[in-house]
């Protein structure tokens, strides 16, 4: 008997059923879980004893939207980017420069910043998501290096590589927002909205036709979906959330560097989505919290802190492919295995 | 400037160019190799060279001879590419390119940080094969490390040519690159070529780390961006393609140069990787690749 | 129990803490990444310092609580650990900037918004000026314009008046650019500038173009190993011959020295005056104190120290001559600063000001050679 789960993408490798059966039945409920799971986050400026603590908190849904959105287009379109970080820094220098440079409100900033990634994503889209699989891969890392390159070399407008300064906090009136316990209502705001954006995205003909994609492109092709419009799509929309933790990053920082969006914080933000379980909404979460929160943990083992990282990975990745977030299904299905 | 010094300088540039271009045009084919049987990008291409320079140099400053530190250090690349395979590839039951991909990034990771914990993050060199002496070519000043490069590359480039061709093992891995199931039905132990592929992408970044450091010298972490500019080249010269990997590595390595002595050397970086778009958009199977591209 | 404990004393900034209490004081340095292989040595000097200082009986009884954290050469990773220095763990000073002057300048506003005095062993002068705008920031080093004074001195005993700057693309290097621009000018030099990545290994294009600009001096700026490629393959095209070569302060090391081997020969370097302490004349007030420090520094962690350990070590002992003379009041401890006034130490004579916070004047810049595996005195003034 012909199973579904027998079918193979080449890019993604054969798609285990069950667990997007799986997914199916959790999404349908899946927006009162992410709404109690967004009102519990307001305890962290509410209880969080002091900035550190918050911090962490803003860090983390800035680092949320990310993965999140770079783990739709990995796990659900099957185009690997390498250039999510190159985004992320475009709309945090957008954000940035409108602000320092030529003394905008701070508040125009949000837009502009998903603007600005987003039409950088439909320059890189359009030629290379014509091409298949890791063509995409190797002109984001392209794109993220030379943009790594323009942040450290135009001083003048960038700072260079001591960094921008003098950005100016956003402000509600004359309330501003510049320390992170008054910021974190808004990052949480927008946050949220990316995340319901997302789940909406992902439940909707767009999101059917593109997990079809992800299966199979020329199965999905016969069936009439323009492929290479949805996944311009999905790429230009994701790389516009880029853009806007970009501009998120930036107000509540003050300050933007090069070295923050560079093309190994790209491949880091994969390796995220990756532990988490890619193709999966709550792998991101938990690749969000595993990339906010290990630093701190690892802060006493310093140097073999990057090791830890690293087998970690692999580890990870041998014993659970869809990542931390599958890792119930696989001992689920390990357990039903075993009995007789 | 006198036309003769102009003719010097460009001779100078051209052979640095050429000598850089030798070590992107081995990183480019050792990711060529198991790219063609995995369909994977390997991350840790880049620090196999990396760990090539490093573990000679230690060897050197143990007082071994320079010749005998380079053999040592590849030879353990080459089992370092071994086990990478077992422990990555291997283990996997549905080894889809993906998620090679993702566990070389995390390879990556890994060895870059053992080498950090066990070598230590000093820089290291170590002298030339024949010391610091420098020939003088119609003007131009060139290290003799710098013929050395050339000479190693271009006899790796011809022994792999040979392997490939004329070997019962090579053209197996061809066949496993070309169709693997194809090849598992005639008999190809597929495990075994993939582990193949993984030691002769290892054995060339390993060489490759091993002749450039006396003139780069290298530290821990100097691994991600040379294997970043071979993937380049790769590309450049068209993906998978052995001699797309030699003429690649070559013309990227003159292009940065000259890139860098006669526009601006504040952007000699970005080159490498401008070259990179232009050859996806423009040319995406590469100056030697038939058309790998599929357009949708 | 920490955390809580850190709250209450960040809070009540002005209640005088009890004598018992320990003085807090954090540093951030790196001592992974690309700047690292001088961030280990700057950690032991401010270990060795605040030991010594404990070990003494404190800062007016109050033993220091020291809080050290690895910014890993990233500035992000540095401004989530200055965060963290400031609101968790409550400290009253900060001492050290990453090793790294972005990070450093990233640093100097926090410190400034939090009124939490920071000393900076950095280099760029741009992380002290406008001085209103950084009260509360110091700097214990000398700023790249007063080296670059230094080195013009030396071009003027010599005749020489091409110089070319070959300088990275970092902070370090991009502030050396700047400031040779503004003193090109005062000193009457003509400049060229050529820059590279500091991963960069292949500087030919860039040697090039200087030998075929006709100059006379080539100055390096740069802390990465890039640096011993430039003498290499300076070496290589023949340039040490008929040009003077000097590295700047940030590549006074013996590691480096060692790996460019022959090419290190001809080589001059700008530095402090702590590298050539014993080969200093007898009358220098700074020469006891560079042999105190070795000494100790000997002793405790069985390795002859740099100038990099006594950049640190000095910066921690100019805290507590502050916070001696301020106690638990910051706005004290940073007037007591700027009342500093001719302090000896092993990196120089240090003076502070209202106007001036950066510690270090040109006089402590030496220029020196490398030869029979050390360093020795080249230029004293």
């Amino acid at each position: 008997m012909a199973r579904p789960s027998d079918a193979v993408d080449p890019v993604s490798g054969p798609i285990n059923t069950a667990a997007r059966d799986q997914r199916r039945r959790a999404l349908a409920g899946g927006r009162l879980p992410l709404l109690l799971f967004w009102l519990a986050l307001l305890a962290i400026p509410l209880f969080g004893f002091n900035e550190y603590v918050v911090s962490l908190g803003t860090s983390f849904l800035i680092n949320l939207i990310l993965i999140t959105s770079l783990n739709v287009l990995i796990g659900y379109c099957g185009q690997i980017s390498l250039g999510h970080a190159g985004f992320y820094g475009l709309g945090a220098y957008s954000a940035g420069i409108l602000s320092a440079k030529l003394g905008l409100s701070p508040w125009a900033g949000l837009p502009v910043a998903c603007l600005v990634s987003a039409f950088a994503a439909l320059a890189i889209g359009i030629p290379a998501l014509r091409l298949k699989g890791h063509y995409l891969a190797m002109a984001t890392l392209g794109f993220n290096a030379i943009l790594a390159v323009l942040f450290d070399q135009l001083v003048s407008w960038t700072g260079g590589p001591n960094g921008l300064l003098g950005i100016k906090p956003l402000t509600l009136g004359t309330f501003a927002l510049n320390s992170q316990t008054r910021i974190f209502p808004l990052i949480w705001l927008c946050a949220g909205l990316v995340m319901l954006a997302l789940l909406n995205l992902i439940q909707s003909r767009v999101g059917r036709a593109i997990r079809a994609i992800a299966t199979s492109e020329t199965a999905a092709e016969s069936l009439g979906i323009d492929a290479f419009r949805c996944k311009l799509i999905v790429f230009v929309l994701t790389a516009g959330m880029a853009g806007l933790a970009g501009s998120l990053y930036v107000e509540s920082n003050l300050y933007a560097s090069p070295e923050s969006f560079g093309f190994s914080t790209s491949i880091l933000l994969v390796a995220m989505v990756a532990l988490g379980g890619w193709g999966r909404y709550g792998g991101a979460i938990l690749g969000a919290l595993i990339y906010t929160v290990a630093p701190e943990l690892l802060r006493t083992f310093q140097d073999a802190q990057l090791l830890i990282f690293g087998a970690g990975m692999i580890a990870v990745l041998l014993f659970f492919p869809s990542g931390l977030a599958g890792a119930g299904d696989t001992v689920a299905r390990l357990w039903q295995r075993g009995r007789p | 400037m006198s036309a003769g010094s102009a003719g010097a300088t460009a001779l100078q540039l051209f052979f640095a160019g050429v000598g850089n271009g030798a070590i992107y045009a081995l990183v480019a084919l050792g990711f060529n190799v198991i790219f063609k049987s995995t369909g994977a990008l390997n991350f840790a291409q880049g620090e196999w060279v990396m760990l090539g320079g490093m573990i000679a140099a230690a060897a050197i400053a143990s007082h071994a001879a320079i010749w005998a530190g380079c053999l040592v250090a590849v030879v353990i690349v080459a089992a370092v590419g071994l086990l990478s395979e077992r422990l990555i590839v291997a283990p996997l039951k549905r080894p889809t390119p993906m998620l090679i991909t993702l566990l070389s990034i995390g390879l990556a990771i890994s060895t870059k940080s053992v080498v950090m914990l066990v070598l230590g993050k000093d820089p290291a060199g170590y002298p030339g094969f024949s010391g610091d002496a420098v020939l003088n070519v119609f003007g131009a000043r060139v290290p003799a490390q710098t013929l050395w490069i050339i000479g190693i590359t271009v006899a790796f480039i011809v022994a792999a040519h040979v392997f490939f061709e004329r070997t019962i093992l090579g053209k197996s891995l061809r066949a496993v690159a070309a169709d693997r199931d194809a090849a598992s039905l005639v008999g190809i132990n597929v495990q075994h070529s993939v582990m193949w592929s993984f030691v002769i992408g290892a054995l060339a970044g390993g060489i490759a780390g091993a002749i450039i450091t006396p003139q780069t010298f290298t530290s821990y972490d100097q691994g991600g961006l040379v294997g970043f500019k071979g993937f380049s080249a790769a590309m450049l010269g068209g993906i998978g393609n052995l001699y797309g990997a030699l003429v690649g590595g070559l013309v990227l390595g003159l292009l940065e140069t000259f890139a860098a002595g006669y526009v601006s050397s504040h952007f000699k970086d970005a080159v490498a990787f401008i070259v990179l778009l232009i050859i996806l958009f423009a040319l995406p199977s590469g100056l030697l690749g038939r058309s790998q591209a599929e357009r949708v | 129990m920490t955390a809580l404990l850190g709250v209450a004393t960040a809070g009540l900034a002005n209640l005088r803490a009890s004598a018992a209490d320990p003085i807090r004081i954090g540093t951030i340095l790196s001592v992974s990444g690309p700047a690292a292989f001088l961030g280990q040595d700057m950690k032991d000097g401010a270990q060795l310092a605040v030991d010594e200082i404990n070990d003494a009986g404190g800062i007016g009884g109050r033993k220091i609580e020291w809080i050290f954290y690895d910014a890993q050469s990233q500035t992000q990773q540095a401004i989530a650990e200055a965060r963290r220095l400031l609101s968790n763990d409550g400290v009253e000073m900060i001492v050290g900037g990453g090793n790294m002057s972005g990070i450093a300048l990233a640093i100097a506003p926090m410190a400034e918004a939090a009124k939490v005095p920071f000393v900076s062993t950095e280099g760029a002068s741009a992380i002290v000026n406008p001085v209103a705008d950084h009260r509360w920031t110091f700097k214990s080093t000398v700023d790249d314009y007063l080296v670059l004074h230094r080195a013009a001195d030396y071009f003027d005993k010599k005749g020489l008046r091409k110089i070319a700057l070959l300088a990275d693309t970092s902070g370090f290097g991009q502030g050396a650019t700047e400031q040779l621009k503004i003193v090109a000018k005062e000193r009457n030099l003509d400049a060229v500038f050529e820059s590279f990545a500091p991963s960069d290994t292949d500087l030919v294009p860039q040697l090039s173009r200087i030998r075929d600009a006709g100059a006379q001096v080539i100055l390096c700026w740069t802390v990465t190993p890039a640096g011993v490629v430039f003498l290499k393959q300076a070496q290589q095209l023949g340039l040490d011959e008929k040009l003077t070569l000097i590295h700047s302060y940030g590549f006074v090391t013996g590691k480096y020295m060692e790996l460019a081997g022959s090419a290190a020969e001809k080589l001059l370097l700008l530095s402090q005056k702590f590298v050539v302490g014993d080969q200093l004349p007898d009358a220098d007030p700074v020469k006891p104190k560079i042999a105190a420090l070795t000494d100790s520094f000997k002793r405790r962690f069985n390795r002859t120290p740099n100038q990099f350990v006594a950049q640190t070590y000095d910066a921690v002992y100019l805290a507590k001559m502050a916070l001696s003379a301020g106690g638990s009041d910051r706005e004290k401890v940073r007037e007591a600063f700027e009342t500093i006034r001719d302090y000896k130490c092993a990196s120089g004579i240090f003076s502070f000001s209202p106007e001036h916070h950066s510690g270090l004047a040109k006089s402590n810049i030496v220029l020196v050679n490398w030869a029979n595996g050390r360093f020795n005195l080249a230029d004293y003034t």
